[in-house]
């Protein structure tokens, strides 16, 4: 073969070819910088040792696998969701198209893969973000590796819920327990950031991710949502809804602590309006003084069944001021105390000591006496699992102002737990 | 006066004597057949009129030259060549991984068939140079984060057309070229902008149909037509291509 033809050859070989990046990969992504601001900046794409290498055009890695163009349907007369299902099925009968990875396209300059286009863009940076919470949660939180991988990225997925209507949604970011994956869906009416190129949505929607690990041992349709959901009132369900959107933010602003901007309680303004009042922005800002539990919230958790109870977003109201219990008592000392407390949570999810049991296993303690389930059993877990005096009786007081439980009923508690002002007290039952 | 009549007399007076003569055909001379030879010597009628050296004469470099020169088609003066605008849908690989971006895809081609330098007619007919400029353009984003990326092709590519008869204007043909595909886009977030720019080799291959009608029987002028079916590998990357061209050729 003459030379000339070899090198013909040669270039043909190398049009085929992807970009030879460095190891650690390093691509350009939408990071947070120190003043608050999102800039492109080289990041690193981290593998870690024993799991399958990150892939930066496909987005494969530990971290989180990435799908495009899957479709998800969920429909209550879909005949291949009746009957019993196991999570398999459950899954294959809900993703309808299973979605193709994606192919990011890059330009090379020196080691850095510079996205070129705005879907690489976003693909990398959602990588990004979701190695961030993974970081956060195996570093910060000391959350094994292993509990932390497999998560499924559904990327600017067709995800319909027929019960609601027949057009896809949109303008979401979610962790989907009956798929055992995460949805970001495209953008309509939200014109800000992008949902997934958030590092604080994702950290949110992450932690949702290990609370149905840990609490729920994984479940594609938890336990207690089939046994607790047939009920005309179900605080037993919207308690649990409540403390997960609670914790996924308050795991969600932890995370943000790792940044160079520091913690940050607004990490949804970066993507939601935050002008005006009674915003979502405001709404999930625990480190506001006016999430107090109210006696309209108070029954509305009380005699709401999980439907009524979801649709007000309620979940959302009561959620807010139990992390703000969590987040004060965090902010009460240094970062080490903040740290300290952020595993004490996690380390409440489950626990198989019978003298501290987690949250799964009071779930399963009272699976056929959901009445049994209650703010306040579950508030005095969170209490047993911090150790640290000082904090514990923070904690206490927290719980005891924002959520107006009283002391009796938080028997772990320090004498010493005296409880706070920042919230008017109330007169309610047990909570 | 005089002078006429004589004339006249004298033509006429010409033409009389042969319209006198015999209708019989008259024979040409020439000279003995070979089959009327009687003699005992060598027949004088068989020897070649050429030049009696064995070894030929040698042409001149001029004569030689001018045989070699193929004549072929040395009546068709047309040049063949041709510049087409194109238009059409450029699918631009889904970096979601959610198929192809539909994007509207324009550019120009000029066309050299190349193919007129070779005798044989299947080759002549059918092998065409394209050198192609194709531009698509993107944009994709929110209001506060967002991207433009502009996509430039340039291909240099050989074809092969089949026509659909001998001598039809109209035929198929396949494609496989090479070039460079120029990226560049700008990534903008709360209105500061990062320029991203680079250099991706090449491949095209695809089919397509086309048409080079005379425009009129006199002239030289062709419409150019084709309609085509393009795929593009740029880097790792699959893109289509599907339209149409329209332009002329000489």
């Amino acid at each position: 073969m003459s030379k000339r033809w070899q090198l013909a050859l040669a270039a043909l070989t190398v049009s085929a070819c992807a970009p030879t990046p460095s190891s650690p990969v390093k691509v350009s992504a939408l990071v947070l910088d120190g003043q608050g601001a999102f800039v492109p900046q080289t990041v690193e794409l981290l593998n870690i040792e024993g799991l399958p290498e990150v892939d930066p055009i496909t987005l494969q890695g530990p971290a989180a696998n990435l799908v495009g163009g899957a479709r998800i349907t969920v429909d209550s007369n879909d005949p291949q969701l009746q009957g019993s299902l196991t999570d398999t099925q459950l899954i294959d009968a809900l993703v309808k198209d299973k979605g193709n990875p994606p192919r990011g396209s890059y330009v090379q300059k020196d080691d850095v893969l510079w996205p070129a286009d705005f879907d690489t863009w976003n693909l990398a940076t959602t990588y990004y973000n979701f190695q961030q919470a993974f970081a956060y949660w195996q570093d910060v939180v000391n959350v094994p590796a292993e509990e932390l991988t497999g998560n499924t990225v559904y990327f600017f997925a067709e995800f319909t819920l027929t019960d609601q209507s027949t057009k896809p949604q949109v303008d979401n970011a979610l962790f989907f327990p009956p798929i055992q994956g995460f949805v970001v869906l495209p953008f309509n009416t939200l014109q800000k950031v992008p949902l997934s190129m958030s590092p604080g949505v994702i950290a949110h929607e992450f932690s949702h991710r290990v609370f149905n690990r840990r609490a729920y041992s994984g479940q594609s349709v938890p336990q207690p949502f089939n046994e607790w959901g047939g009920l005309f009132q179900t605080p037993g369900l919207n308690l649990l809804k409540s403390i997960d959107e609670g914790l996924a933010d308050y795991h969600a602003v932890g995370a943000s602590c790792q940044s160079p901007y520091g913690c940050d309680p607004r990490f949804l303004a970066a993507s939601f309006d935050d002008s005006g009042t009674g915003n979502i922005v405001d709404d999930r800002d625990m480190s506001l003084g006016d999430k107090c539990l109210t006696e309209a919230l108070w029954t509305q958790y009380q005699t709401y069944d999980a439907n009524k109870f979801s649709n007000a977003g309620l979940q959302y109201k009561l959620g807010t001021v139990f992390a703000s219990a969590l987040y004060h008592a965090g902010e009460s000392g240094g970062p080490a105390t903040r740290v300290e407390l952020e595993r004490a949570v996690a380390a409440t999810y489950a626990d198989t000591t019978p003298a501290t049991p987690g949250i799964r296993e009071l779930i399963a303690n009272n699976l056929q006496t959901p009445t049994g389930f209650t703010l306040a059993l579950v508030a005095n877990a969170f209490v047993q699992h911090v150790s640290d005096t000082p904090l514990k009786v923070e904690l206490c007081n927290q719980f005891m102002d924002h959520l107006q439980i009283s002391h009796a009923d938080l028997p772990d508690c320090p004498a010493s737990a005296s409880g706070g002002t920042t919230c008017p007290a109330l007169t309610l039952g047990t909570p | 006066m005089r002078l006429l009549p004589a004339l006249l007399a004298l033509v006429l007076g010409a033409a009389l004597p042969a319209l006198a003569q015999s209708d019989a055909p008259i024979p040409y001379d020439d000279g003995p057949s070979p089959g009327s030879y009687q003699g005992s010597g060598p027949d004088q009628s068989a020897q070649p009129y050429s030049d009696p050296d064995p070894h030929g004469r040698e042409e001149t470099p001029v004569e030689q030259h001018d045989r070699e020169v193929s004549l072929a088609r040395f009546d068709d003066p047309a040049k063949g060549l041709g510049a087409e605008l194109l238009g059409g849908a450029l699918l631009i690989d889904s970096a979601k991984g959610a198929g192809s971006d539909r994007h509207l895809g324009f550019g120009v081609r000029l066309t050299w068939d190349f193919g007129r330098m070779m005798a044989d007619d299947t080759l002549h007919n059918g092998l065409f140079l394209d050198l192609v400029w194709l531009h698509g353009s993107a944009q994709a984003g929110t209001t506060t984060v967002f991207d433009s990326t502009s996509y430039h092709y340039f291909t240099l590519a050989p074809a092969f057309e089949l026509p659909f008869a001998s001598g039809s204007p109209f035929g198929i043909y396949a494609q496989l070229g090479v070039g460079a595909a120029l990226e560049s886009s700008t990534f903008t977030v709360n209105g500061g902008e990062t320029p991203v720019g680079g250099i991706k080799p090449l491949l095209q291959y695809g089919i397509g149909l086309r048409g080079r009608p005379l425009l009129s029987q006199e002239g030289l002028a062709r419409l150019e037509f084709r309609v085509e079916l393009t795929r593009f590998r740029r880097g790792y990357m699959n893109d289509t291509y599907l339209g149409a061209g329209l332009g002329i050729a000489y």
